[in-house]
């Protein structure tokens, strides 16, 4: 035999060797799925899964950088029942019942006591002690009666959850919201819950012989990467007053809901944001975000728009005469009346605006758009009324404005969209409207949250933006602005003012349908404005839904809050309530005055030698202060009374008051001491003499 | 296509067998990294078939440039591999990089590219054997002059290895015996090496433990310990094997469908025979089988055909070395053997290892080129170039 023939039997040995270690292997592999193939299968189906680790959601802040909402670690406990040997259940369940009922208060050592025996005769291995304990409570459970044993004698079973927590528990609820893992999210949590929730890393776990889960690889844990933080503009402080003034308004006026909304003029930044709805359980809790999700007809605040566009087209002006026809008027078949009876029926826009009267703003839209209502909708259109605002709140509805040669645009659209009918809009755009004409007429994207940071780093930015540089002109935006201030101080939300800090504003009631089907009609006071009203740095709106008929105007359930949110910002606020002074370093603000006689007035003024006139020769005269750099004077405006309507008494006090009221034939009843700030029936209302008037005074 | 195939000189069946596997190769690799490609780079299983297709692509060059060179260069460059891989082993010992504790990997400085330097002396002393026992086949019988020479170099370097990485210096160790046993080494004399390096081992082991020399004894312990009792890490991999084995079933095509890529440590080197079955079903395992068998039957052919001892007993003892790490791996995979961390060459995902495995496969071709050229020349009566096979006339 040659050398290369031994070899190649050599190598032929070898390779047959090596293809029965090959049928070897390969015979093991059936063996495998065969013979044992279902044991297999079935370990591989209960002793291992698949399990996601999560990072921790991140934190929320205010705009002062305090904390919104957070999440928590809390433990559930759990007892194996069955683990645990007689000798130490039976000598122990009395100590551990004890120190459950005495540790949590709300049981008896009794109750405890059967329900651990109970799950033990059950067999249960997973039985529920407690939801939600703290990482100091599970750290003292661990020392007590049985528990002491661990998991594995005493059967002591502990998993960790999170729980979010808002530490300002009802402030701005609604807006920071919650996430749901198989339901709508609300709120900020939902919009970001894309930067808060941080990574989910799915994680092979198996199940050891010790009955555990445990993760394949520990590394895994640590690749859950936290969310992110967010921070909101919100200003906790000025959140606290919004939401305390709020609901305040709504338990005073027993109304359904409301909310409040407050931005920062030149930014668009949402400083505050308050829902309050009422629960089935009586109290008001942060039900529903209304201020962004709820649409409505507005009313007369939305006379600002139309009274905006006139101004811009210089169509009209302040001092423009104005026939408001006795406060009714008739287009085609509908009767439009004003709210309020006014004693002239030739008066200036001006005075339309302060008076709030339909039949003036609506004749003048009439009859300015009345034949181009296409221009009326562009204005509308550039005013961003007609579109979202964007909010980052998810739910915000589309403004409903009708459009020329829509199916229901009809001959008296004009003029009811200009008294805010025929339309619906939310409080944020509404809002987003006025803060444009405190603005100088540039519109501001309202915006909530500014910063998403990951740990110290900027995730992301959001700057105010410009949505539309000029709706109007500047000059047309102050003389709005001006208006504003004087439905203030002298128009229908006169009850509101003040003579320490300027504020503008319009006030707004609608009879709104209450639900969708649109029969039930209830009534909606609002009132839109910003402060300071010279240089105004914060806007702000208010809307009530369904007060009680008792007192259902703007005026009397909407402008007191807004007036409480100026008056508790300044006197908390420092370093505004300074610059607030600065204008009028020279002169001391003078007291507030009541209307009164107009010779006692007059008589009054001139002994403290201050400059006054007067605008009529009445009885009755209201004084109104008038500031200028240098000086201070008073004007004594008339104050008229007609025969079987309410006269006007609010801000009076109650002598001049209950003497001009009684002088009209009337009785009154009256609660509170100081000034008037509410009548009912209201001013100008008919009421047949004998009748009751009641006065709230404060 | 045709244009590439006339490159490809050699057998063309080990071609089509490398082509194949490594296309298995791709398809477990990109499947089986998907937990830990989540882990290391953001979910991005790409990364890890990018970098695994490249190193295959650039193995395929190195293989093709050594199928290139005149087998016959081999014979002393085995002799020059084996004198740098034994200071390099020594080296590694005293200061390579620690990687679970098992000093194995020497990063070359400048490019920066580590590798484990067992392959290098792996590749370097099959290579060597081949030389030594085609040299001495006229004296094969003799203790001192053809046993000593084979051996001695076998054990001092498999005595480099053992420390760091046990199981791979017990592979080569065993495979060199197969070697001097197909190269007409006496069967006494084999087993008398055996006997002393079991005395070595046991020499080693004493030292070890007087020393405190910890490295990789605890494992090693641990995983006999395991294997008799069977109760820890090492049973876990084995069950999870198992399970995906039976997962797979006789027949199934689902590519990246695996479940127990999820729980096996390392699916995608030591146990990707087992998410091969899971994923292609018991046929799949067979077809790598037959195509690693097929691979040794072929250099078997070459071994028949070759004129020179030299390069017969290279491409032949080659192929061994790499068929009986398959098979080894195979073997853990379904239970046979316990877990010994032996990837399955050119279907594991591994760094350079790849490359040490394209070079011998580069190095049969090449044996498998200059056999066919040489049938040609035969029948020509024009000179090759190459240098002369001096134990070829020896042997035959």
């Amino acid at each position: 035999m040659s050398i290369k023939k031994d070899i190649l039997l050599r190598i032929n040995l070898v390779f047959v060797l090596l293809c029965g270690i090959g049928a070897l292997i390969i015979g093991q592999a059936i063996h495998i799925q065969t013979v044992e193939g279902e044991e297999w299968r079935e370990l591989g189906r209960t002793s291992t899964r698949i399990d996601t680790i999560h990072g921790e959601r991140g934190n929320m802040y205010s705009g002062d950088k305090r904390l919104l909402a957070t999440s928590l670690p809390v433990f559930e406990i759990r007892f194996d029942t069955k683990t645990v040997s007689d000798t130490i259940f039976n000598t122990e369940i009395d100590s551990l019942a004890f120190q459950l009922a005495d540790y949590f208060k709300d049981n008896n050592q009794t109750f405890y006591k059967k329900r651990l025996t109970k799950g033990r005769n059950e067999g249960n291995r997973y039985l529920l002690i407690k939801k939600e304990v703290t990482y100091n409570d599970l750290q003292e459970m661990k020392t007590w009666p049985i528990f002491r044993y661990n998991q594995f004698k005493g059967g002591f079973i502990s998993k960790q959850t999170n729980k979010r927590v808002t530490p300002f528990s009802l402030l701005a609820k609604r807006t920071i919201g919650y996430a749901r893992k198989n339901a709508q999210s609300v709120g900020l949590e939902g919009s970001f819950d894309e930067y808060l929730k941080g990574d989910a890393v799915p994680t092979s776990v198996h199940l050891t012989s010790t009955g555990r889960w445990v993760p394949l690889n520990d590394d895994y844990e640590l690749d859950a990467r936290n969310g992110n933080d967010i921070y909101t503009n919100i200003d906790i402080n000025l959140q606290d007053i919004v939401h305390n003034a709020l609901h305040k308004a709504l338990k005073k006026h027993k109304a359904n809901h409301g909310s409040v909304v407050v931005m920062e003029v030149a930014t668009g930044k949402i400083k505050a944001i308050a829902n309050l709805g009422l629960g089935s359980d009586s109290t008001y809790w942060e039900k529903y975000n209304y201020a962004i999700g709820e649409k409505s007809e507005p009313g007369s605040t939305f006379k600002i728009a139309a009274l905006t566009m006139l101004l811009e087209e210089d169509l009209v002006d302040e001092n423009t005469i104005v026939d408001i026809e006795e406060g009714q008027k008739t287009y085609y078949d509908k009767v439009m009346r004003d709210a309020s009876w006014y004693p002239y029926n030739e008066i200036t826009l001006q005075k339309v605006m302060e008076i709030s009267s339909n039949v003036g703003i609506s004749k003048l839209a009439e009859k300015h758009f009345g034949n181009r209502p296409k221009d009326f909708i562009a204005h509308l259109d550039k005013m961003q009324l007609t579109k979202k605002t964007g909010v980052e709140i998810k739910g915000e509805p589309e403004p409903t404005i009708k459009r020329p040669g829509d199916k229901d645009w009809t001959g008296i659209t004009i003029p009811w969209m200009s008294i805010g009918y025929e339309l619906e809009l939310t409080p944020l755009q509404m809002l987003t409207f006025f803060n444009a004409i405190a603005n100088d007429g540039k519109v501001m994207k309202p915006y909530l949250v500014s910063d998403v940071l990951e740990l110290n780093d900027h995730v992301r930015k959001f700057r105010p933006l410009v949505v539309e540089e000029q709706i109007c002109s500047p000059q047309t935006a102050r003389r709005v602005r001006k208006i504003l201030r004087s439905v203030v101080e002298q128009g229908t939300a006169k009850n509101i003012q003040s003579y320490t800090f300027s504020m503008a504003g319009k006030t707004g009631t609608a009879k709104i349908a209450k639900d969708k089907k649109g029969y039930d009609k209830v009534y909606q006071g609002s009132f839109a404005g910003f402060f300071p009203a010279e240089n105004p740095v914060y806007s702000c709106i208010i809307v009530i839904n369904e007060p009680s008929e008792e007192g259902y105007y703007g005026s009397i359930v909407a402008a007191p809050v807004f007036k409480e949110i100026v008056e508790k910002y300044y006197s908390s606020d420092y370093k505004n309530h300074q610059a607030i002074n600065e204008h009028r370093p020279l002169i001391a603000a003078l007291p507030p005055a009541k209307v009164g006689n107009q010779q006692d007035l007059e008589t009054i003024y001139n002994e403290l030698g201050i400059k006054n006139s007067k605008t009529a020769e009445t009885d009755w005269a209201e004084p109104i202060t008038i500031y200028t750099d240098t000086s201070v004077s008073v004007t004594l405006k008339s104050v008229q009374m007609i025969k079987n309507l309410v006269p006007r008494v609010e801000g009076m006090g109650l002598r001049d008051a209950m003497f001009v009221v009684e002088n009209q034939g009337y009785k009154v009843k009256f609660k509170g001491t100081g000034k008037v700030v509410a009548q009912m029936p209201n001013y100008g209302e008919r009421l047949e003499k004998g009748g009751i008037v009641y006065l709230e005074l404060q | 296509m045709y244009t590439i195939l006339k490159h490809l000189k050699g057998d063309k069946v080990i071609w089509f067998i490398v082509v194949a596997l490594s296309l298995f190769s791709m398809l477990a690799v990109y499947s089986s990294t998907g937990t830990l490609a989540f882990k290391q780079h953001a979910g991005s299983t790409e990364y890890y078939f990018i970098k695994h297709t490249t190193l295959l692509v650039l193995g395929f060059g190195l293989m093709y440039l050594a199928h290139l060179i005149n087998y016959n260069y081999y014979s002393r460059i085995a002799q020059l591999m084996l004198y740098l891989a034994i200071p390099l082993l020594l080296f590694t010992l005293l200061f390579g990089n620690d990687v679970n504790q098992a000093k194995r990997w020497l990063t070359v400085p400048v490019i920066n590219l580590s590798f484990q330097t067992s392959d290098l002396a792996k590749l370097a002393l099959i290579m060597y054997v081949a030389r030594v026992l085609s040299k001495k086949q006229h004296v094969i019988k003799s203790f001192e002059r053809a046993f000593l020479p084979v051996s001695i170099p076998v054990m001092l370097v498999c005595m480099l290895i053992v420390p760091a990485d046990l199981s791979t210096a017990a592979v080569l160790f065993f495979t060199c015996l197969i070697l001097m046993f197909i190269g007409r080494v006496r069967v006494s004399h084999i087993s008398l090496s055996l006997v002393v390096a079991a005395l070595a081992f046991i020499t080693f082991l004493t030292i070890a433990s007087m020393t405190d020399y910890q490295g990789r004894m605890k494992t090693w312990q641990n995983r006999l310990e395991n294997y008799v009792a069977g109760n820890t890490e090492d049973t876990y991999q084995m069950q999870q094997s198992k399970i995906a084995i039976a997962n797979g079933g006789m027949l199934r095509v689902a590519p990246g469908k695996s479940v127990q890529r999820n729980f096996l440590p390392h699916p995608y080197s030591d146990f990707i025979y087992a998410i091969i079955i899971e994923e292609y079903g018991l046929l799949g395992g067979i077809i790598i089988m037959v195509l690693y068998l097929a691979f040794l039957y072929r250099a078997i052919k070459i071994f028949v055909r070759s004129p020179g001892a030299f390069g017969a007993l290279l491409a032949v003892g080659l192929s061994i070395a790499l068929v009986i790490q398959a098979l080894m791996n195979m073997s853990v995979t379904v239970g046979i053997l316990p877990v010994t961390g032996l990837t399955l060459p050119l279907v594991s995902m591994g760094g350079t290892s790849i490359w040490f495995t394209s070079l011998a496969i580069g190095i049969i071709l090449s044996v498998s080129r200059y056999t066919e050229e040489q049938e040609i020349i035969n029948s020509s009566p024009t000179e090759t170039g190459a240098p002369v096979d001096d134990a070829a006339i020896a042997m035959f």
